[in-house]
């Protein structure tokens, strides 16, 4: 087997006729999830068992199976109960981008509700209660002291978990949406060149992964401005 | 596990060997193929060789006056084993493509490689047209479902640049989703449509919506019998016996024998043109 | 400067931590205008104490009464309360993300629903009183101790409060820094403020407090004029927490 760097370099513009997929997967479904982990995060601090028993169990499901079953059980799965392909939700469903979306966003919205709760659990007692002390509200101290605080925490775990999302988006690939992966695979399956494909679209992963890396370590360092350096 | 194998092939061949008793005096001629292909070449439940490879090769036989012995061979180890002489010819659904041609010669088809659409039952779309063209406007904005990297989607690509194309990894989550509406319309192997979908319950709602697409720079030149090389003599009998089962008949009615519609080539179109 | 009005009444405070008796039959009223000082060994109950009576604990038994609010599970009763108390802790608790102004915006904003330039005015105005107007748009990992307590002191005021807490608000200190946060409080004491001080600032007590009371094992041992407990403690354990105390 011998590579051919031509093909790689050939395959390049071809493969990337399917990132703006990609992106739009990883850009919806990361919105989903930050959604979806915000509400379960609330649910599971709200101190009612029937708030966070659902939410506990939600991210238990999420994160203890596979994204790729997650996704065929979405696409495939909800389809086979005629009510649902009668209701309202189909014309979400009948696509396979919004079904993936979806997937993606419930999954990495269990990862990132644990992320949100342990920054939550970092920020110092004593914040809130100065909060308490001066008179601010429930929600007051939680939107103005604890969750910039928690956020801030959070961002260097959330940095890991979104290029995880970006590496997900491949799955979609399974239910003909032609992403970065989706594309490769077509290529591969018409030229039997795999080597040079695959390692152009992981030329293009690496890429975005690297952009994201870097885009997140400034926002963490705009976020860490008023923390004392070397302490 | 190479001993292993080879008790198998034994036993496979004690097994599958069944030699038509006739004049002590005819030509015999060893037939490969795997016996496990429905409804092409399998076994009924009474022991009997069956399907439509079985029949061509019947035919054939028949025609040019041999005895036909089956020998079952696992399918990767086809082209070897008829190599080898374990066997004469290849009578096992096998496509005619330029990498066997290289090993191998094959007589003319006698079964096209053809792709046809399904859709809903009861919709007129006009798709084809009369002389069963297809009127590219029409498929304009319709979901057609295909297998990654099948000729058919190349077709698509070539013939219907207004359909969106959705590409499966198989053909059952692509008629599953046919069945759910996630498609318009699937093309596909019509064979495999009515043996999975079709026949099935899933598929009561679903016919064929376009006549067969039988266009061998997209989808190959079809099924042929495979013989060594250097055989010209044989090959010119088979080839021959095919001639006669075409131009009469027989073929056509081998394939209605299995599936609603017909399989072979509807006309004689001469040897040489693979 | 004492008057004669009760703010706060303690009857008979009881709290507990599981098994631990935190507090056991606190009682206690401070007028309006008096400045309290609460000392005693670490454990003693000062904190705890000190924390009931803005509910940031919560007591088991007896009554509480702050400005006229009993605290109750009523929240607003304890809304009512906080508006009118504020406190200063040993920790400071700026808040990290907010510069120095915004700490001291932040709750008058939010709960006494001022607009932005009157916050900012009020602001500037406690900043001054605690002399450090040129940090307001500093965050407060970038100022001393002395002047991170200086500028929670301002937080706590912005909110105009009548009465003000301090739990051990120069403990966390380096030595050097206690005196500006000390002249601070002693600044507030002579405007007439309402204070409950837990210090183990003997000096400050001796010139600003009108009544020490001394804790020990979750009760209050004596309750006395610093004169009077200074020179003539009634109890073995006062007399040997002083000479502890006054031998460093």
């Amino acid at each position: 087997m011998t590579l051919d760097p031509q093909l790689i370099l050939d395959s390049l513009p071809l493969i990337a006729q399917g990132l703006g997929i990609t992106l739009k997967l990883l850009f919806y479904s990361s919105l989903f999830g930050i959604a979806l982990a915000v509400i379960t995060l609330l649910m599971r601090i709200s101190g009612r068992w029937y708030l966070s028993w659902p939410a506990q169990a939600y991210i238990y499901f999420f994160r203890g199976t596979p994204i790729l079953v997650q996704i065929f059980i979405i696409y495939y799965g909800l389809p086979q109960f005629g009510f649902i392909r009668n209701s309202i939700l189909w014309p979400i469903l009948r696509e396979p981008f919004t079904c993936c979306v979806i997937a993606l966003g419930l999954n990495s919205g269990a990862y990132v509700s644990e992320i949100l709760r342990g920054g939550v659990l970092g920020v110092d007692k004593g914040l809130t209660e100065a909060g308490k002390a001066l008179g601010l509200s429930s929600p007051q101290r939680f939107i103005y002291i604890t969750a910039p605080i928690a956020i801030r925490l959070s961002l260097p775990a959330y940095s890991n978990e979104f290029i995880s999302t970006l590496k997900a988006t491949a799955l979609a690939s399974t239910v003909t949406l032609m992403d970065v992966t989706g594309v490769a695979r077509t290529l591969v399956s018409q030229t039997y060149a795999p080597y040079e494909i695959f390692i152009a679209a992981a030329i293009l992963y690496l890429a975005f992964a690297w952009i994201s890396y870097v885009a997140l370590a400034w926002l963490e360092a705009r976020a860490s401005r008023y923390v004392k350096k070397g302490n | 596990m190479m001993k292993f194998k080879s008790l198998l092939a034994a036993a496979a061949m004690a097994l599958g060997v069944c030699g038509l008793v006739q004049g002590a005096q005819a030509e015999t001629l060893r037939v490969g193929m795997e016996c496990t292909y429905f409804p092409f070449n399998y076994r009924t439940p009474e022991g009997e060789m069956a399907g439509y490879d079985v029949d061509v090769a019947k035919g054939v036989a028949k025609i040019i006056g041999a005895d036909l012995d089956y020998v079952c061979q696992k399918w990767d180890g086809m082209v070897p084993a008829l190599l080898a002489n374990k066997f004469d010819i290849i009578v096992a659904s096998m496509s005619i493509t330029e990498e066997r041609l290289k090993k191998m010669d094959f007589s003319v088809p006698y079964r096209v490689s053809i792709g046809r659409f399904l859709g809903p039952k009861g919709k007129d779309l006009k798709l084809f047209d009369e002389a069963g063209k297809p009127v590219p406007a029409n498929f304009d904005g319709l979901r057609i479902g295909v297998e990654r990297g099948s000729t058919y989607s190349s077709w698509i690509n070539a013939k219907l640049p207004g359909a969106t194309l959705q590409v499966y990894d198989g053909n059952e989550p692509m008629l599953l989703d046919l069945a759910n509406g996630r498609v318009d319309l699937a093309i596909t192997n019509p064979m495999k449509a009515y043996l999975d979908f079709l026949s099935k319950p899933d598929g009561a709602g679903f016919e064929f919506v376009s006549p067969p697409i039988d266009e061998k720079e997209f989808f190959g030149i079809g099924v042929g019998i495979g013989v060594r090389k250097g055989q010209d003599e044989l090959l010119k009998r088979i080839n021959g016996a095919l001639e006669t089962m075409i131009k009469d008949g027989s073929l056509k009615e081998y394939s209605l024998k299995y599936f609603p519609f017909a399989i072979n080539p509807d006309n004689w179109q001469g040897v040489g043109t693979n | 400067m004492s008057g004669t009005q009760p703010v706060i009444v303690l009857d008979r405070v009881c709290k507990n931590f599981g098994a631990f008796r935190a507090l056991t039959n606190v009682s206690l009223s401070v007028s309006k205008g008096e400045k309290l000082v609460v000392c005693g060994p670490s454990g003693s109950g000062k904190s705890t104490m000190i924390r009931c009576i803005n509910r940031l604990e919560e007591h088991d038994g007896g009554r509480i009464i702050v400005n006229g609010h009993e605290l109750t599970k009523d929240s607003r009763n304890i809304d009512a309360v906080r508006r009118e108390v504020g406190m200063v802790f040993q920790n400071f608790n700026l808040f990290p993300h907010l510069t120095v102004i915004k700490n001291l915006m932040l709750a008058p904003r939010l709960v006494r629903h001022k607009n932005k330039d009157e916050a900012r005015a009020v602001a500037m105005k406690y900043l001054e009183r605690v002399r450090i107007p040129n940090q307001a748009d500093k965050y407060p990992s970038q100022l001393s101790g002395g002047q991170q307590q200086r500028v929670a002191i301002a937080r706590a005021l912005c909110m105009n409060p009548e009465i003000m807490l301090f739990d051990e608000p120069t403990s966390a200190l380096d030595p050097e820094m206690i005196a500006e946060v000390l002249d601070v409080m002693t600044d507030l004491a002579r405007e007439g403020m309402t204070m409950v001080c837990v210090t183990h600032e003997m000096g400050f007590a001796r010139s600003v407090a009108d009544k020490i009371v001394f804790m020990d094992a979750g009760e209050i041992v004596e309750a006395a004029t610093p004169e009077a407990f200074f020179t003539k403690p009634q109890t073995e354990r006062a007399r040997q927490f002083l000479s502890q105390i006054l031998a460093h």
